[in-house]
């Protein structure tokens, strides 16, 4: 409270201009109790180190180079509450990592960051897709890189442009592979448009695994739209991966989803998400067909601007050769032919 | 001696006014949307100025350079307009209020913005 105060009083001084020289210390820090049930060995009760959004701390810069223009930066690191490790081990700044130019053309972002469809992945989701796991951001493995299951893009350069409530995005990741231009490649692009409080989004990319034999392509659309107190969120996706092999499948997968966050009081607010996955040909197997449905609900309490207590429900239903998909197994610990992996946590968050 | 006691005492002035000052934001900041409004239920004309209101300041917070106001909640009443929802950093929310600010019509802007950091 006391820094937004003295940050007030430069505004005033100022004149209130925006575009100031300045450095930034921020970050999210939560912790708590979780509850698991459908993971092997039958149900735990472990720390939760921040359900709800992850925790991160970080550095953002802002340069006034006149004229409109801004030099900026950004470094953010993810970190595990209960034991101080780095969330990504040797990705110090796993969140974020990026210097930039803003000006009238818009901005440009270099190194990593996410994607320009991660960004409109993001507005799309009612909690940003802000969970540190897949238990409440189903969105990695479609939103995100397919094949390194990296939430962000790295060696990514972005662009970012707006004009009135229309803003496109794009962005291209180099794969660095000398006498191969595809692999290990990303290339995305987004668009968005707000008209009043609604807004609509779509957005594709296409990445290359690092021998360049498979590829992963997104398309997705949306829209979100403030209906009295409640944000409404409206969204489909899809996902084609190519078979490595002549003789595999492509895997083909189409992903509806609703969502709201609803502002009970200022100080209590409801976000609520499912996302059904209705997948086929999974690991590129002809008939591997499967389903997954994500659902997550959140209550948070804010006590004040930046802290709040909050309880968090998720589930993740799986049917067909979706229990057996690996990548959700692992991320999971589902048991062997689970069902379903339900968590419950309670905990608070300060942000700073 | 003596201008170092006037030095101390202008410094803890100071610091007691923007103590003050934040205290008065906090209050402000924890006080319920509808408290200070009419009691008596709006009239049909009331409520369709509001609407007309909160349509120009979503508007004006849509097309602004700079702001992400896909999370924004926007609430009017009379020329009161109360900003909720999440923003990315505390630049975001100086830049939604003043935006609002600035629209024709609006009296008062309440803050009720979240930060809430993307991680």
């Amino acid at each position: 409270m006391r820094k937004e105060a003295v940050a007030v009083i430069a505004m005033v001084i100022s004149g209130y201009t925006y575009a100031q020289s300045s450095v930034t210390l921020f970050g999210t820090v939560g912790g708590g109790v979780r509850w698991t049930d459908g993971v092997q060995g039958g149900h735990q009760i472990g720390f939760d180190s921040n359900s709800i959004s992850g925790n991160s701390f970080g550095i953002r810069g802002v340069e006034d180079l006149g004229a409109g223009w801004r030099a900026i930066f950004m470094l953010q690191s993810g970190f595990i509450t209960g034991t101080g490790g780095t969330k990504t081990s040797s990705t110090f700044f796993s969140q974020r990592s990026y210097v930039g130019l803003e000006g009238g053309f818009g901005r440009l972002m270099l190194g990593r960051q996410l994607n320009a469809a991660e960004d409109i992945g993001v507005q799309l989701d009612p909690n940003e897709a802000n969970g540190p796991s897949l238990a409440t951001v189903p969105g990695i493995l479609w939103g995100g890189n397919f094949f390194t299951l990296d939430a962000r893009f790295n060696n990514t350069i972005k662009y970012v442009g707006r004009s009135g409530g229309f803003t496109l995005r794009a962005s291209y990741s180099p794969g660095g592979v000398a006498g191969n231009t595809r692999a290990g490649t990303n290339f995305a692009i987004g668009t968005s448009y707000q008209f009043r409080t609604l807004l609509l989004a779509a957005a594709y990319q296409k990445t290359y695994n690092a021998s360049a034999s498979q590829h992963a392509e997104t398309a997705m659309g949306g829209a979100t739209w403030q209906l009295g107190p409640t944000r409404m969120y409206l969204s489909y996706s899809a996902l084609k991966v190519s078979a490595a092999t002549a003789a595999g499948a492509e895997r083909r997968d189409h992903i509806p989803s609703v969502g709201l966050v609803y502002r009970v009081t200022p100080t209590l607010q409801f976000t609520g998400a499912t996302y059904y996955d209705i997948a086929s040909n999974l690991k590129n197997v002809a008939g591997a067909d499967g389903r997954k449905m994500t659902t997550y609900a959140m209550v948070e309490y804010f006590l004040s601007k930046r802290s709040e207590l909050y309880v968090e429900f998720d589930r993740n239903g799986f049917s067909g050769a979706y229990k057996k998909d690996p990548t959700n197994v692992s991320a999971l610990n589902l048991r062997p032919d689970g069902r379903a992996v339900t968590g419950v946590s309670i905990g608070m968050i300060t942000q700073f | 001696m003596h201008v170092r006691v006037m030095v101390c005492r202008a410094a803890v002035a100071t610091a007691l006014t923007v103590l003050a000052a934040s205290a008065a934001a906090q209050e402000r900041q924890a006080e319920p949307a509808l408290s200070s409004m009419p009691a008596a239920a709006p009239t049909k004309a009331q409520k369709a100025a509001d609407r007309q209101l909160r349509k120009r300041v979503a508007r004006a917070l849509g097309r602004a350079k700079r702001l992400d106001a896909s999370r924004l909640l926007i609430f009017v009443r009379g020329d009161v307009v109360t900003l909720s929802g999440d923003v990315a950093d505390s630049e975001q929310s100086a830049l939604a209020t003043a935006t609002a600010q600035r629209v024709p019509g609006v009296g008062e802007v309440r803050n009720q913005l979240r930060i809430r950091t993307r991680n």
